[in-house]
Parts: C-alpha cells; sequence; structure tokens
C-alpha cells in the first residue's frame, strides 16, 4: 500500500502547464500551386512534433495492363528504393525521416514523417524519387524482394487471406488479384525501361498533389517547396489516369469453407459499393453509403438478433486498393444457419426501399461519422492520405463531408441500392464457436448455402426500364447563356444512367431546346452545345458508351411555353432512340 | 582504513567524485516531461488525464494481471473480455449492443502482455451517456452464457489459427525454449486449457480480482477537463471492490538461453526467433536496449536482406514485459543459413561493437519515432500506459534526453552484456541442422 501512495505521488507530480503535445488549435489548410503546376497545400498545425507530407499521384493498380498486373506495386517500392547519394531508402530513417507508401486502386500515396529540420532533405527525397527515369536490375529485385516479404506476411496471416480470397472471387480480374503470389512472376520479367515507359506518361506535375501538415511556419514549408519542387517537369505533357470502371458482379452469392478450425460458420459478406456511379464523390459517399448501412442495423437486429436467427452481426468497411466493398459478418445461431441466410438476403433486398430511417438511427450514425473522421484527422498520414484523396476524386471541389439528415440519407438510399438489390458475395467461416473435433463439419452448410443461393441468389437484377411517358417527362434546365444545368439536374441524368448502364440495348435521344430571346442562330448553336455537353458528362463521368446516346436540336422550336421568352423552354428532353437513330444537329 | 592525513582525505574525496561523475548508464530525469499530464490515485485507482483539442474522447481501461495461481492468466483475459461483451445491468447483451449502437461511440478489446485493455472512443458529448455503459459493465456485468461460449470457442479457433502461421510458430517456439516452465505468460495459455474453464471461475475473477480498484488504470485523453473524469469516477469507484492486488510478473525469472526449439516444416517459407535477455522494464536502460536492439536490426538487415539476399523480412527489438527481452525475427528461404548469418554478425558486432555514426543515426531514427508516439491520443495512451505498467511513469516524455544520453561505447557495453547466448525457434526444413552451431556467439 505505502508502495502505491508512493507510486500515486509520482504521478501527482507529473501535473505540469498543459499542451505542448496535443493543446493547440488544429489550422487551416491553404494551397499553392507552383510554376510547374504542382498544387501544394499546407495546414500548420502547432499540435504536431513532426512535419508530414504526404504526395498523392493519379494512377495505380487500375493502369496495370493485363499481362503486368502489380506494375504499379512494383514502381512503388522503386520511387523509395534509392536516396539521391546512393545509400538505400532504408537508410532514410537514419535523418529521422520515415517512409510510407501505398498503391492504391486509382492513385499512389507517398508519406513521410520527419523533424521539420530535415524538410529540405524530405523534399529532396521525393524530387528525387519523381525525376528518376530508370533503375538497374539490383535495385529492381530489390523492390521485388520486398514484395515477395509482403506477400510472405499476407500468406502467413488466415484472415488476411480470407479476406483476399473474397475479394478475388468476387472480382477475378481486379486488382485484388496482384495480392497473390503467383500474379507477380510476370513482373519479375520486367526490366526498368518497360516499368518507366508505363508509368511516365503520368509523371506529371498535374497529376500529383502535395498535402503537408505540420509546426514548420507556412511561409518556410512555401520556400522549401517551391526550391525542390518548383523545377521538376517533364518532357511529357500530362495524361490522365484512365477512368476507373468497376467490374459488374457476375454472381450473387458465393459460398465456400475455408477455416478448418471453425465449428459452425461466420458468414461473411461482401458488398460492392457501385462507385462506377459517381467516383468523383467517392470519399464522401463511401463514408455515406456506410452510414446508410450502419442505419440498416435497426432492422437488421429486428431480424436477425432480436429473432434469434444470429448471435452477431457486424458490419465493416474495407477501401484499399480493393474496389469498395462493405463486410458483413453474421454469426447463425446454432441449427438456424438456413434461415439466417435467408433471412439476409430478404433484408438487403429491402435496402433502400422504404423509408425506415429513424431519427434515433440517423442520429447514431452522425455520431459515428463524426468520430471516424475525428479519429482520421488525429493520425496525420491518414490524414494527408484523405487529402489527397478528396482531391483526386473532386480536383475542382474538393468536397466536406456532408452532415447527415433524414432527407439525404433517403435519397443515398435510392440511388445507391435499387439497382443493386442482392448479396454480393458470401463466404463462409472463420474464428468462431470452435471445437477440436471440427473437420468437415462445414460440407452440410456449404451444400445449403448453395442451395439457398440457387434458390434465392439471383444474378443481379436489371434495373426496370423507365416508362417512355416517365422519360419524356424528364426535364434539365440551363443557366441563361451557359452550358452549365441548374442543381436538380444531377439526380435527372443519373437515375438515366443508372438505367442505360444496366440496360446496354437501350438508346436515348436527348433533345434540345432553347428559349426564344436572342439570336436564332446563336440560340440554334447554344443548344447544340448544350447537347453535345450533356452526352460528353455521361460518356465520361457515367461511362456510358457513347452509342447509347443520340442527340437532337432544336434551337428556338417548339417551345413548351407560350411565351417564348420563358427559361423554362431551354431544356432538354430524353426519349427512346430506335437502335440506327443518328444525331440530328447541323 | 583511517584518513588519518589530509593526502588521504583529498584522495578519497576526488575518488568519490570521479565515481559519482561516471554514472554506469543513463539516469532516469525526475521531472516529467509531457505536459499536461494529470496522474493521480482515486480511490486507489490509477487515474491519468491529458487535456487535447481533438474532436473525440479516447479511453484506455487497463486491467493488470493477478497472480495465477489464483487465476489462469487465460482466465482473467476472457473475464475483462465477457464482462464488457456479455450485457450489464438491465441490458442483454444484445440490447446492451444496440444501445451502445446508439451513441455512436467504439469500444474495443485489447490484450497486452501487461493485461487486457478496453479501448473507447467517443464523442464529447456522448461522454456521459458512454461512461454510463463502461460503468455498468464494471459493476454490473451480466456474463450471459452465450456469449462467454463464444467468446471462448474464438479464442480457442484464433489461438489454433496462429498455429499455423509459420513466423508465429517459431516465435512461440523461441518462448518455449526461453521460458520452458511458464509459455502461459508469453502465449496467453494453451486452447487446452481454456476449454476447461467455466462461466463460474470467469465470474468470479473479475468480480473478485480483476475489478480491483487498485487494478484498475484509467488513461483518458480528449477535450475535457480532469475534473469531469473525476465526476464520472464517482459512483463507479464505490461500486468496486477493494483489495490487495498482487501483481505476479516479479516472479518470472531470466530467459533460459541456449535452448533450440525446431519445428520441421518444409512448405513455403522459413521463420526464425532468437531471444536473448534485456534490462528490466523498470529501469531506465530500457531506452538504450531499444537503440541497441535497432542498430542489431540495421546490421542484420542490411546484411540478411539487402546484402546476402537470403531473408526477405527482418525485425529486431526490446520486448518490455516482466522481465524484458530482445527478439530477432527473420522470415527468408532457409532458416538455419539466416540464423548463422544473423549469429556471424552478431559476432563481429560484439568484438568491434557500434560505430560513433552509427549511433548518432539510430539516435536520429528514434527520436522520430519517439515523437510519433506522443501524437495520436491512440499512441500517447498506449505510452502512457506501458510506462505505468513498468512503474516507471515519468520516463514518458523523457525518452529523448534519455537517447542522448547513449554512446557508442555505453551501446557496446550493453550488447555485451545481454547478448551471452540466444534462444531459438525455427520452423523450417530442420533436416541437417547442428544444434551447437545455433548457439557459437
Amino acid at each position: 500500500m505505502r508502495f502505491l501512495c508512493q507510486w500515486a505521488r509520482c504521478l501527482c507530480i507529473l501535473v505540469c502547464a498543459l499542451s505542448s503535445q496535443l493543446h493547440a488549435q488544429q489550422g487551416i489548410w491553404e494551397s499553392h500551386t507552383l510554376a510547374n503546376g504542382l498544387q501544394v497545400n499546407y495546414c500548420q498545425d502547432s499540435t504536431r512534433q513532426l512535419l508530414h507530407l504526404g504526395l498523392t499521384l493519379k494512377g495505380g493498380a487500375s493502369l496495370d495492363a493485363a499481362d503486368q498486373k502489380g506494375l504499379s506495386k512494383m514502381y512503388e517500392h522503386l520511387f523509395f528504393q534509392y536516396l539521391p547519394d546512393g545509400k538505400p531508402a532504408s537508410k532514410a530513417a537514419d535523418d529521422g525521416i520515415f517512409l510510407s507508401h501505398k498503391t492504391l486502386l486509382e492513385s499512389q500515396f507517398y508519406g513521410m514523417s520527419i523533424p521539420p529540420a530535415q524538410l529540405p532533405a524530405a523534399l529532396h527525397l521525393l524530387s528525387s524519387g519523381l525525376a528518376t527515369t530508370g533503375w538497374s536490375d539490383s535495385t529492381i529485385a530489390l523492390a521485388h524482394q520486398a514484395i515477395v516479404g509482403e506477400l510472405q506476411v499476407m500468406d502467413d496471416a488466415p484472415e488476411q487471406q480470407l479476406a483476399t480470397e473474397l475479394a478475388t472471387t468476387l472480382w477475378e480480374t481486379f486488382a485484388s488479384n496482384k495480392h497473390t503470389t503467383e500474379r507477380y512472376a510476370d513482373i519479375l520479367k520486367l526490366n526498368s525501361q518497360r516499368i518507366f515507359a508505363a508509368i511516365s506518361p503520368y509523371l506529371h506535375p498535374a497529376n500529383c498533389q502535395l498535402n503537408a501538415t505540420g509546426p514548420a511556419p507556412a511561409t518556410s514549408f512555401w520556400d522549401a517547396a517551391t526550391a525542390s519542387l518548383g523545377s521538376w517537369a517533364t518532357e511529357h505533357a500530362a495524361a490522365q489516369p484512365p477512368k476507373i470502371t468497376f467490374p459488374q458482379l457476375t454472381k450473387s452469392i458465393y459460398f465456400q469453407s475455408i477455416n478448418e478450425f471453425a465449428a459452425q460458420p461466420l458468414i461473411m459478406m461482401a458488398w460492392p459499393v457501385p462507385m462506377n456511379d459517381a467516383p468523383d464523390r467517392l470519399t464522401r459517399d463511401a463514408l455515406h453509403f456506410c452510414t446508410l448501412l450502419r442505419l440498416q442495423q435497426d432492422q437488421m437486429y429486428q431480424h436477425l438478433i432480436d429473432s434469434n436467427l444470429a448471435v452477431t452481426y457486424t458490419w465493416s468497411w474495407a477501401g484499399g486498393i480493393n474496389p469498395g466493398q462493405l463486410l458483413l459478418y453474421v454469426i447463425p445461431e446454432k441449427d438456424r444457419f438456413a434461415e439466417c441466410l435467408h433471412a439476409i438476403q430478404s433484408e438487403i433486398a429491402q435496402l433502400g426501399k422504404e423509408k425506415r430511417f429513424t431519427p434515433a438511427a440517423i442520429t447514431s450514425a452522425t455520431r459515428f461519422l463524426q468520430l471516424q473522421a475525428a479519429k482520421t484527422d488525429d493520425l496525420s498520414i491518414p490524414r494527408l492520405l484523405e487529402k489527397g484523396q478528396s482531391w483526386l476524386l473532386s480536383p475542382n471541389n474538393t468536397p466536406s463531408l456532408t452532415p447527415v439528415n433524414a432527407s439525404n440519407m433517403q435519397a443515398f438510399a435510392l440511388a445507391y441500392l435499387l439497382d443493386k438489390p442482392h448479396v454480393a458475395g458470401l463466404l463462409s467461416n472463420s474464428a468462431l464457436l470452435a471445437t477440436s473435433d471440427a473437420a468437415g463439419r462445414f460440407e452440410p452448410l456449404v451444400a445449403t448455402a448453395n442451395a439457398v443461393a440457387t434458390t434465392n441468389g439471383k444474378p443481379t437484377a436489371a434495373l426496370q426500364s423507365i416508362d417512355p411517358a416517365v422519360l419524356r417527362s424528364m426535364r434539365l434546365h440551363f443557366l441563361n447563356d451557359q452550358l452549365t444545368v441548374d442543381a436538380d439536374a444531377a439526380q435527372t441524368l443519373q437515375a438515366i444512367a443508372a438505367m442505360l448502364r444496366d440496360q446496354p440495348v437501350k438508346r436515348i435521344y436527348l433533345n434540345s431546346f432553347s428559349e426564344g430571346l436572342g439570336d436564332g442562330v446563336k440560340n440554334y448553336q447554344l443548344s447544340v452545345s448544350r447537347a453535345k455537353a450533356i452526352r460528353v458528362w455521361l460518356i465520361d463521368e457515367m461511362h456510358l458508351p457513347a452509342q447509347q446516346i443520340v442527340i437532337r436540336a432544336y434551337g428556338e422550336a417548339f417551345p413548351e411555353f407560350a411565351d417564348d421568352n420563358d427559361v423554362r423552354n431551354r431544356r432538354i428532353s430524353f426519349e427512346y432512340a430506335p437502335a440506327n437513330a443518328q444525331d440530328n444537329v447541323y | 582504513m583511517c584518513i588519518d592525513k589530509p593526502k588521504s582525505f583529498w584522495a578519497l574525496c576526488c575518488l568519490c567524485l570521479l565515481l559519482s561523475g561516471c554514472p554506469r548508464g543513463p539516469r532516469l530525469p525526475t521531472q516529467p516531461d509531457v505536459g499536461g499530464l494529470v496522474a493521480y490515485d482515486y480511490s486507489g485507482m490509477t487515474v491519468m488525464h491529458q487535456f487535447s483539442d481533438r474532436d473525440y474522447i479516447h479511453m484506455r481501461l487497463h486491467f493488470g494481471w493477478q497472480r495465477p495461481e489464483e487465476s489462469s492468466f487465460a482466465t482473467q483475459s476472457i473475464a475483462v473480455e465477457t464482462a464488457f461483451a456479455g450485457g450489464a445491468g438491465t441490458y442483454s447483451t444484445k440490447a446492451f449492443a444496440r444501445k451502445w449502437e446508439s451513441l455512436g461511440a467504439t469500444l474495443q478489446f485489447l490484450q497486452t502482455p501487461e493485461g487486457p485493455v478496453v479501448l473507447i472512443d467517443c464523442l464529447p458529448e456522448q461522454l456521459t451517456a458512454t461512461w454510463e455503459l463502461v460503468s455498468l459493465c464494471l459493476t454490473e456485468p451480466l456474463f450471459e452464457k452465450s456469449t462467454y461460449l463464444a467468446l471462448r470457442a474464438r479464442r480457442i479457433s484464433a489461438f489454433k489459427a496462429a498455429q499455423a502461421d509459420r513466423s508465429q510458430q517459431a516465435l512461440q517456439s523461441a518462448l518455449q525454449g526461453a521460458w520452458p516452465q511458464d509459455l502461459e505468460v508469453a502465449t496467453d495459455s494453451s486452447a487446452g486449457r481454456l476449454e476447461d474453464v467455466a462461466l463460474t471461475t470467469v465470474q468470479l475473477t473479475f468480480r473478485d480480482l480483476m475489478r480491483q480498484r487498485c487494478n484498475i488504470r484509467l488513461i483518458t485523453i480528449g477535450p475535457i477537463d480532469a475534473e469531469r473524469i473525476s465526476d464520472l469516477l464517482l459512483e463507479t469507484v464505490d461500486a468496486l471492490p477493494e483489495g490487495p492486488c498482487a501483481p505476479s510478473h516479479r516472479d518470472r525469472i531470466a530467459p533460459k538461453m541456449g535452448q533450440a526449439m525446431l519445428v520441421h516444416e518444409v512448405r513455403g517459407s522459413q521463420a526464425l526467433a532468437g531471444i536473448f535477455p534485456g534490462p528490466a522494464i523498470s529501469s531506465a536502460q530500457t531506452v538504450e536496449m531499444r537503440l541497441v536492439m535497432h542498430m542489431v536490426e540495421q546490421r542484420l538487415h542490411d546484411k540478411l536482406v539487402l546484402h546476402d539476399k537470403l531473408a526477405s523480412k527482418l525485425e529486431a527489438r526490446y520486448v518490455g514485459t516482466f522481465p524484458g527481452y530482445n527478439l530477432i525475427q527473420i522470415t527468408g528461404g532457409n532458416a538455419f543459413q539466416c540464423a548463422e548469418f544473423a549469429l556471424s554478425e552478431l559476432r563481429k558486432l560484439r568484438t568491434y561493437g557500434f560505430l560513433s555514426a552509427e549511433v548518432a543515426a539510430a539516435q536520429q531514427s528514434m527520436r522520430t519515432q519517439i515523437s510519433l508516439g506522443y501524437e495520436s491520443a491512440t499512441s500517447l495512451a498506449a505510452r502512457l500506459d506501458a510506462t505505468a505498467a513498468a512503474e516507471i511513469p515519468n520516463l514518458a516524455g523523457n525518452e529523448i534526453p534519455l537517447l542522448e544520453a547513449c554512446d557508442a561505447r555505453s551501446c557496446t557495453a550493453m550488447l555485451k552484456l545481454y547478448l551471452a547466448g540466444i534462444s531459438w525457434g525455427m520452423v523450417g526444413d530442420t533436416t541437417g541442422v547442428d544444434r551447437k552451431s545455433l548457439h557459437r556467439l
């Protein structure tokens, strides 16, 4: 007891003036664009002892050609492979520079945590990595070795294998596949020239963003960044990385037994986030989507937990290089496996179809989101990663987290879930309810699950066609003398895009009209331009094939409202087009 | 000896001054360096609070180990987890989960070498409601049987799954070699023993042992004042039992050297783990030992990974448990060859010692590493917890001065002092492995 008192006294001595570590306010972001076009953001933050830098580079695993899967990962390991003075990158730590790097689906991220005094050295390291145009065979061999080391660690982790197995099964040709050792066999054959040739079109200041945060004064950071990176230039024009397209799921249910130690299954299910609907809103919308599914727990609980169908039930979000996927883990009650499966499918099929978000559920989801955002902000490198992702996905309008409320939550439910009503994948097993004599006990469950899949798990359902009359009633309106649509247009276009995507045989007309105000020729040209702008948007942003969209321009003709000058005549309407329809513009 | 001459007296004084001016190692500073940390004893419970201007509150509830004679470590660990997952008060497990869900807060269970820990994150405005639930778990846990059985089964299954992990196998073998009599402490018991633990044992363990006030340490970091924490604790602490806490970890002995536990496995990569003693965790020498192991890692990495390309992954570090020890883990194509090359490099180090430039570089690297540990609420809480567990709380914030007191000579001396023999665990093709050669340091 005396010892405890002494110890407590000792602890009490620690009371002193606060907050050298965590007290001061976090600052605000300032943005500069260097002469070469590189965008640099800095947030002076006196709560940090170290400076943190994060370089986001457009292009990631999605750049890999079919026969070069893993190339971007290889480049990631080559980026910091050697320091300017010829030392291995592992020696950067000797200067107090901690490196981190990551290949994502659409980008690469290079992070550094450094003492403020090492800023010039760290920036020099970054600029050297960007300016490197080739590597020796031994350097490539070292990078390969590092990747193999990573893979071995993953191979040794059963849980990791389980998640990879599921992702690989669901997204067969996707980037996650490169997490298998065999896939890297081809990469070994690549030489320096081929690696650089594949990556160099994207190594351009316009394709990068540098974000940093730390206690150094902003002015000194700008000076150092300008000195080190301002002169970086390449011979290439900036090549835009390819649009990210996410493969459609071909199976709605998949079942497999993995873990021989488990006696009863953990149902692990992946649900794809349809990011191809709105890739530029990934960060914000994925969070919303996460929240949305979280809200469903109220309903799920009633059907699975309260009905004693399942013991536990958890959602989680898996990001990284895998396509956006949410994972649902359910442990069924003993002997209620099939019922549980049917209930899950039934529940998921109902998601988004009804307004069933209670105020209490929305409040709890909002809190959860706020907590997650606060925790991410507390970690410097994840914070910079998130900042880079925001730029990448919305270069001109960096999104902020939209507050979740009852109205937009329902909108998200409808936007995301109607066209994906089925379970995406299902994998049994894992680490619960084990006994030592479990071998072979999964076999009947696998059969049961596949039976459920056959009867219940149909391929992803296509969206119903929009009724022709409804389609004809849809309108886009434009701002005066501009190609910009009004605020309500996005929802209309997304609904049409979703329908066209799910029904590739359908074609639509975009009928473009102008009001009667002003010069008739100019109005006609404006109607043509507006129709073309909408088509380009649907192709580029919604990833629709060009042949599905046919445009017709009418200028001032066929006003919808009697007054020629009524702004509502400035519009685009829609209707189904026959298979042989041609553009009608001059 | 009689000091009857001034000359002798001055000689003695000079000797004393000389000795006092040459400390054998860095000493722990007496002044703390973590600004704003409020640490106090609240009716027997240790509380540490750090104000931080972040948008959330992080809480870390640490339960110390009690004597394994009274209840095994595995039982103690699962007792805490079940208390927080198996319902509380009037809430069943499911109702409790839903209640927790409604707060938007997160709760996570963590097992550390120094005891089970419950991590809680919540928004500042949800603190009171969140603490009510935490308090309920401490004072009125329900211990629903189905939840306990599920948790127990999960642990057993995870244990078995870990057995398939070659790195883990190698580590377990090395631990078994180093502490043949005491595997439980390092591995959290065997699956077989956990299967026999009854629910009533778990309940008693939590109620009578784990939740004793002196056995709990609460660390909070967030935008609130310490008074708020005290207010929250007001009712909770009164409901907790007061009793003697007898930490058991000091009974453990130093690792046994010169043991080699081999697991024959010809498929896939091979793994190796080596253990040798380190300084007591409660001493200030731990900082220097970490520095030494950082340099050992660099040397071995340069040799085995970069130069000879024998290993694909290599880690070397000081492990701060009771007693502290040093661990080297290697993954590669041939574990035995890795061991031989590692030993050769270690022999060189023992003979020629570290270079000053090498020490300076390692110090620079560790400075960044230490600073990183103070940046986020989670890492700071973990650091405070670790130093408090080691009973040297004022080490937190003082690592950098201690680090700067190290030099090449003292680092070499430390390595020589502790690197007297290694206990190996190896998973790989053990055909033809010469056990004796594994110990020729």
